[in-house]
């Protein structure tokens, strides 16, 4: 049985935001971005959020949406669900609003965006080292 | 905006409209479809949170004063301006 056709991507950005209006039904990200700072490791990630946007889907999909460590693939946050394509120009859009999200240490992370095992589009994103300052005593 | 110009532009209703052309005795009509055209959306919003597995146990009062003590917090009480009073100091209420 031919393998059923996968949905392409038209949105996948990583924001601190994402605000739902509504009145019109319109979405708004606030704050993108492809780098994080910090000072210590492991950090903590207060709000990140992952917005998607899929068409030409035909029916169900399991998918799911994982981050993983881009040098390593070690797995830091997985999750799963299903989306429905009601007809292939149906537009489905997803947020996904991540509280607490641990980063382990610096370096390239990525967010993966599966449909049945089996990826639809990725994101890269940076995780920096910041080094405190030390304040030069008054001269 | 002229009046021919504005005579000229389709009015695009949820009715059909009419359109003068150049030639003014013909009418084009302009078919505009009462029937949905919007595309199917849908959104769904996930919210994930992430529990924080650090261990976490409350100290006792017993080890919270050690750990002061040790700390040196108290050590401000050996120090000889601390000794100002002495027993016979002051009246017994």
């Amino acid at each position: 049985m031919a393998e059923k056709p996968r949905p392409k991507a038209l949105a996948f950005i990583i924001c601190d935001t994402v605000i739902d209006d509504k009145a019109t039904n319109k979405k708004s990200l606030i704050g993108l971005f492809n780098n994080i700072s910090a000072y210590t490791f492991p950090c903590r990630y207060p709000v990140i959020n992952v917005f998607l946007s899929l068409t030409e889907g035909h029916g169900d999909y399991e998918c799911s949406l994982i981050c993983v460590k881009d040098d390593e693939s070690r797995v830091i946050v997985k999750l799963s669900g299903s989306l429905k394509f009601n007809n292939p120009l149906s537009v489905v859009e997803a947020k996904f609003e991540i509280r607490g999200m641990i980063l382990p240490e610096p370096g390239m992370y990525r967010f993966d965006f599966l449909c049945g095992n089996v990826p639809v589009v990725s994101r890269k994103f940076k995780v920096i080292k910041l080094e405190r300052k030390t304040r030069e005593p008054n001269s | 905006m002229n009046q021919i110009a504005e005579e000229k532009m389709p009015i695009f209703e949820d009715s059909p409209a009419e359109v003068k052309t150049s030639n003014e005795q013909d009418y084009v009509e302009v078919k505009t479809t009462k029937e949905k055209s919007d595309l199917d959306y849908s959104y769904f919003p996930f919210l994930f949170e992430i529990p924080q597995n650090i261990p976490y146990q409350e100290l006792t009062d017993e080890e919270v004063l050690t750990l002061a003590d040790k700390a040196g917090t108290f050590d401000f009480l050996n120090a000889p301006e601390e000794d100002i009073y002495n027993p016979s100091d002051g009246t017994p209420i």
